[in-house]
């Protein structure tokens, strides 16, 4: 009787045992996997950014934490001429100079993002009929980011206002 | 008898382990590509790499289409490979003049015509880079690369001149490396 007392007892203090371990091994995992997924993420915005702007990437560190420098390329001034000629027929999408000067890349394309969004809201509060001879808001990263065509009112503005964008 | 069975089993199990690791590794051309990959720039495709020596390797990639070109320097660690130091351009086809971890690089696209390429120090030391080819899958989409390299860890390679020559000896093209690495690191917009 007792020596099956001492066998279940035993049981019991191994199963809580490995329960126990269990637990910071699963989390370590998960913590890992969490990690990973953030610097894939902030890797994948850094390759997105350089695509919209073409900027090159200088990577020193890759791993926790991620370390990297963004500059201008010979084709960055390229897609800022056309960001300064938008301002100028829309003056609520600004041109960020002092950031793009130091390079603040990733504030440099909030801005733009968050002056579209300003645009979008004035956009939305037209009339259907007031909106088509309006600027349609995603003409405006089209045309600076993909040099994009597609926006009649965008080009006809820039030929109004005597802007060569060619 | 005993004995002999023991170191039987032995044998077999050690046999057997070095089959199970020579099956299961994977080449360190593959475990570069899957590193370079894993930066998660989109559409990259790996070109050339190019082995230092055992410890160390250089790669070249392009990535979103053919619209950046980047350099990458590996080491070798316990279970595959880690970039040190990468860095990646807009690609305009001018030469790439580069300080990664260890090693200074210059390389771009080599001619088809290109068959040497010479490279002349500041400090008058010649030697010539090398052309490294690597043919992309067509099927997969992959491009086909041809870039001459060369790369050292002790030199200055600012102001080099690169003269490459095609197969009677001719002058293609004479290229003068920039005076200062990475020159976009310092570039901002006017």
């Amino acid at each position: 009787m007792s020596k099956k007392r001492i066998l279940i007892v035993s049981i019991i203090l191994i199963a809580v045992m490995v329960m126990i371990s269990i637990i910071p091994i699963n989390n370590y995992f998960e913590e890992k996997q969490q990690k990973q997924k953030e610097l894939n993420r902030t890797l994948s915005n850094y390759a997105y950014l350089a695509q919209n702007f073409t900027l090159g990437i200088y990577y020193y560190e890759l791993d926790n934490p991620i370390q990297v420098e963004m500059f201008p390329t010979s084709r960055t001034q390229w897609k800022l001429d056309r960001w300064k000629m938008v301002t100028e027929i829309l003056p609520i999408i600004e041109y960020p100079e002092e950031l793009i000067k130091e390079n603040a890349w990733i504030e440099v394309s909030d801005n733009l993002e968050r002056n579209i969004e300003h645009y979008r809201t004035y956009y939305d509060s037209k009339s259907k009929i007031e909106q088509e001879s309006l600027i349609r808001p995603d003409a405006i990263w089209s045309f600076i980011v993909r040099n994009s065509r597609w926006s009649d009112n965008l080009l006809r503005a820039l030929d109004e206002a005597g802007i060569d964008y060619d | 008898m005993r004995k002999k069975i023991a170191v039987l089993i032995v044998g077999i199990i050690i046999v057997i382990s070095i089959i199970l690791a020579v099956l299961f590794k994977r080449d360190d051309q593959q475990k570069i590509v899957e590193e370079i990959n894993a930066m998660n720039l989109p559409l990259t495709d790996v070109g050339p790499i190019e082995f230092v020596d055992n410890d160390h390797a250089l790669a070249i990639f392009l990535w979103s289409g053919i619209g950046h070109i980047g350099v990458a320097e590996l080491d070798k660690t316990l279970f595959g490979w880690d970039i040190s130091r990468a860095t990646s351009e807009f690609l305009s086809g001018d030469v790439q003049f580069v300080e990664l971890n260890h090693f200074s690089v210059i390389q771009t696209w080599a001619d088809p015509s290109v068959q040497d390429v010479s490279v002349e120090l500041e400090n008058g030391v010649i030697d010539s880079a090398q052309i490294l080819i690597k043919e992309g899958d067509t099927k997969k989409g992959e491009i086909s690369f041809r870039n001459w390299l060369y790369y050292s860890d002790t030199e200055d390679l600012s102001n080099a001149i690169v003269t490459t020559y095609d197969k009677d000896g001719e002058v293609v093209e004479v290229i003068e490396v920039p005076d200062q690495p990475n020159e976009g690191l310092d570039r901002t917009v006017e």
